[in-house]
């Protein structure tokens, strides 16, 4: 099946989760696509699995509905790219029962290109440039794919991420070095990282003179034994305020040895597991305790939000975190 | 007694089972597979149950494919060894199940095998619509009110 039967067939108010969007006229496709206007006709992604097929004015128009303009356009391709990436998983993302949907992280040069700060209200509302990229991939995802409630997006409840969840570091108040460097990309790289997240949870330490209560904090809630990850023991992200980040960091503890503790720390006694409503459908435990991580890579953090706020999120779901060069 | 080896799955049951009855309306032998999440669930012995009511003579064959493990459609798949089977598969407790069945379901079909996807009406949605569009009557949903007439119709085909 070709998507132009899926987003053609439909009205402009069916293109959309509700919210207003900016008609997709020829002018405006024309400007988002830049240099891509020559290829506007060929085919931009095929998911052979899911029988469908789309060109590169499809998915800009998708783009322009969503409010982005010309400067997000490498971005958006990225986040698509990552989405066919057979690692990403995305039939079982879309489809799933679980409410999740792509956490996008923007990391590196552009993200002051596209003047994303990462600072307050960094995953929402803080960034109009990162709500309307994230809002693209989730039209792309509702146009294109089909991924609806009424389609093939099965979640239960859903959560308010589906529709965007797109955010930068605070590189000016993280001690850490930025995530693409991290992950081996030079400083004058950019790159999209996507993760199938639930929604996000907040772990609230106030104290300030003793870091253990926040390490305690967030130990505590990843030892969640009614979450999938108990079980596949895949990645998990933190996304951690500036003032947790700052009292981590004049504790004494780098990166590393955060990612260390945690991973050491995040540990589940059989009986946990087995009190577990997943327990059995899945899997049996058979060894009296269970790491939460295969490994520290399973650990994503990340420094983003306003100062000062004693608020991180961790974020659960399933898979791997799949990250990306982008192409200016 | 057949054993079948089917891979790569993982055997959380196997029934196989022979009974005879004189009024024999198909050929052929019946492969029930168990796709729910669900371990404790009993909808694949019940159609199992349902199927030897209608005929005895067939031998069937269950066993538990994992949608959530398997990596490609029909990488569980062997035709040399089940080329000759009517094919039931259940699934329906969980959506991205449902979704990866149906495309395994359409591949059989399009290989000119007898298969059909068992699941509930309110998962018609996460079946994929080129099976819908071209192998409708081989969708049964066991919340339809005609799903014994339609089970036996397949069976007597």
């Amino acid at each position: 099946m070709s998507s132009k039967f899926l987003f053609f067939d439909k009205t402009p108010c069916e293109w959309s989760e509700g919210l207003p969007t900016v008609s997709p006229t020829y002018r405006r496709v024309k400007k988002i696509l830049g240099e891509d206007w020559v290829k506007r006709k060929h085919t931009y992604g095929h998911i052979k699995s899911m029988d469908i097929k789309f060109t590169y004015y499809q998915l800009a128009s998708n783009a322009v509905l969503a409010g982005c303009t010309s400067e997000s356009w490498s971005v958006i391709k990225k986040c698509i790219d990552i989405l066919l990436d057979p690692k990403f998983n995305l039939e079982t993302v879309i489809t799933t029962i679980h409410s999740q949907s792509p956490l996008i992280l923007i990391s590196g040069e552009i993200v002051n290109d596209l003047d994303i700060d990462g600072g307050r209200g960094s995953i929402g509302p803080g960034s109009k440039k990162s709500i309307v990229i994230g809002r693209a991939i989730y039209l792309f995802i509702r146009n294109i794919l089909n991924g609806t409630p009424q389609g093939i997006d099965a979640a239960t409840q859903g959560h308010l991420g589906k529709i965007t969840f797109c955010f930068a570091e605070n590189k000016n108040l993280s001690p850490w070095k930025e995530y693409h460097l991290r992950k081996g990309y030079k400083k004058t790289d950019s790159t999209v990282t996507i993760f199938s997240s639930q929604s996000p949870h907040e772990v609230i330490d106030l104290g300030e003179k003793d870091v253990k209560t926040l390490l305690d904090g967030l130990v505590h809630t990843l030892l969640n034994p009614w979450t999938y990850n108990s079980f596949y023991n895949q990645d998990v992200w933190i996304i951690m305020s500036p003032e947790h980040a700052k009292r981590i960091h004049e504790s004494g503890m780098t990166l590393d040895d955060l990612e260390e503790y945690l991973f050491n720390n995040s540990v589940f006694d059989k009986v946990d597991l087995e009190k577990r409503g997943l327990y059995g459908f899945i899997g049996q435990v058979e060894a009296n305790t269970t790491k939460l991580f295969e490994s520290k890579d399973n650990i994503n953090i990340v420094v983003s939000g306003g100062y000062p706020g004693g608020y991180s999120m961790i974020c659960f779901g399933s898979g791997v975190s799949v990250t990306k060069k982008v192409f200016q | 007694m057949k054993i079948l080896q089917i891979k790569p799955t993982s055997y959380a049951q196997t029934i196989i089972t022979k009974r005879f009855k004189a009024n024999t309306s198909s050929n052929k032998d019946v492969m029930v597979i168990n796709s729910m999440l669900n371990p404790k669930t009993t909808y694949p012995q019940d159609i199992v149950n349902k199927i030897h009511s209608l005929d005895q003579d067939l031998i069937i064959v269950s066993f538990f494919i994992s949608q959530v493990k398997k990596r490609n459609t029909l990488d569980w798949y062997s035709i040399n060894e089940h080329g000759n089977k009517k094919i039931f598969l259940i699934v329906g407790d969980c959506a991205t199940c449902t979704y990866k069945a149906s495309q395994d379901i359409f591949e059989l079909n399009e290989r000119g095998l007898d298969a059909h996807l068992v699941t509930f009406s309110e998962m018609e949605n996460l079946i994929i619509p080129k099976l819908r569009e071209n192998f409708k009557n081989r969708i049964l949903f066991m919340d339809d009110l005609m799903f014994n007439d339609n089970l036996f119709k397949q069976l007597s085909n």
